[in-house]
């Protein structure tokens, strides 16, 4: 079999790397996620398509900028890099600012890049957008909210209508004692007639 | 504007460029004038005497250096662009290269990235030579010289715009500048920038 020549080698290495390159951008450009590339002091080093999107910078705006600048917890950032650095991995809730400084919250995964020999290189930095999960989450809490209000309403109107109704109820006790009492009187003092009448009424002898 | 038997001299200077470095300036093209800037470029070239189709550059090929001068002031031209706008083509370069990600995973630190930088201009130019003379970190500069290299004026402007961009991957500073100490064109044997940061 024919050696291949160095030239054919390099060629062929050639395209393989422009093929690489292509679907790496084919790829990042695709995905829906947003994902940035920081380097170890924190620079932005790469953005896909997403990131654009729901950041409104473009690439040339953002790359070569500090990540700190598309969020609004500063120090945290510097925190989590801090965590990557010993843990490998970090995921929280942070906020995004846009290019018009419009907050939203998303969720950050971040993850360490090291080189063959094993030195830091920074981190991947994805993050998903929970506008909607936190407005739902706000709409739920707030109809728990009312729910409760709700339900201590009713509980106050219960307790008003049981305190209402005990009321009676010791009143309706306390009639009955005493009539009762009255109907014991009253047969007592039939029955001191009924004597005193029966003395009466006896032959004297 | 420039004249064919100008861009024939132009295209005379010896050496080769990474298609790389022709792709990102294009790009830039694109993101300032859009796909009609793009192709106003082309027609210009092959007005020129050079037909050159974009979509098929090649960012891992060699091409002549002269094309790369050339296709510089032709943007400069055609644009009316200012030196300020050649010195962020080269800023722009910097960001959205692939070979410069590939790079960046090599620069650990500011010392590392400057001990490599020539390294990496002989793997983009065929041509002169980067010399990574000075790295004072208490002083806070760095200087380079490029050797051995006589393009055009316009391309020292954009080379700076290249390296200071570069310079602030590797050194977290609010204020970083460069400046060009010494040129070829100005008789200097050649051409020294000087990276400073606060």
């Amino acid at each position: 079999m024919e050696m291949m020549k160095e030239d054919e080698k390099i060629r062929m290495l050639k395209e393989d790397l422009e093929d690489l390159k292509m679907y790496i951008k084919e790829f990042s450009d695709f995905l829906p996620l947003p994902v940035c590339t920081i380097n170890p002091i924190g620079i932005i080093v790469d953005i896909n398509k997403a990131v654009e999107v729901l950041t409104g910078y473009t690439t040339f705006e953002l790359v070569g900028q500090d990540i700190s600048i598309i969020f609004l917890e500063k120090k945290e950032i510097e925190e989590i890099e801090e965590i990557i650095k010993q843990k490998g991995t970090e995921s929280r809730e942070l906020n995004l600012l846009t290019k018009e400084n419009k907050k939203i919250p998303v969720r950050i995964y971040a993850s360490i890049r090291k080189d063959r020999e094993g030195n830091y290189l920074g981190y991947f930095l994805a993050f998903f957008d929970i506008s909607e999960i936190k407005a739902l989450q706000e709409s739920l809490e707030e109809k728990v909210r009312e729910r409760t209000k709700e339900l201590q309403e009713k509980i106050r109107e219960l307790e008003k209508f049981y305190k209402i109704t005990l009321g009676r109820e010791l009143k309706m006790i306390e009639l009955k004692k005493e009539i009762k009492r009255l109907k014991k009187e009253l047969k007592e003092k039939n029955n001191e007639i009924w004597k005193k009448n029966l003395r009466k009424n006896q032959p004297k002898g | 504007m420039i004249t064919k038997k100008e861009a024939e001299e132009i295209m005379k200077i010896k050496g080769n460029v990474r298609g790389e470095g022709i792709l990102t300036d294009l790009e830039y093209v694109r993101y300032r004038e859009g796909e009609v800037g793009l192709k106003k470029l082309e027609e210009k070239l092959k007005e020129l005497g050079w037909q050159l189709k974009f979509e098929e550059i090649k960012s891992t090929e060699w091409y002549p250096i002269g094309l790369d001068v050339l296709k510089t002031l032709v943007i400069k031209d055609l644009f009316n662009w200012t030196e300020k706008d050649i010195f962020e083509m080269g800023a722009y370069s910097a960001r959205v290269s692939f070979l410069v990600k590939m790079l960046l995973r090599y620069f650990v630190s500011p010392q590392k990235a400057f001990q490599e930088s020539p390294k990496y201009w002989r793997k983009n130019y065929d041509v002169g030579e980067l010399e990574a003379y000075e790295f004072n970190e208490k002083e806070k500069y760095m200087i380079f010289r490029l050797k051995n290299l006589k393009l055009h004026p316009i391309n020292c402007i954009n080379f700076a715009g290249y390296f200071l961009q570069m310079a602030k991957y590797v050194i977290k500073s609010k204020e970083i500048t460069i400046e060009e100490t010494k040129c070829v064109f100005k008789g200097d044997p050649y051409i020294e920038y000087v990276i400073r940061w606060k």
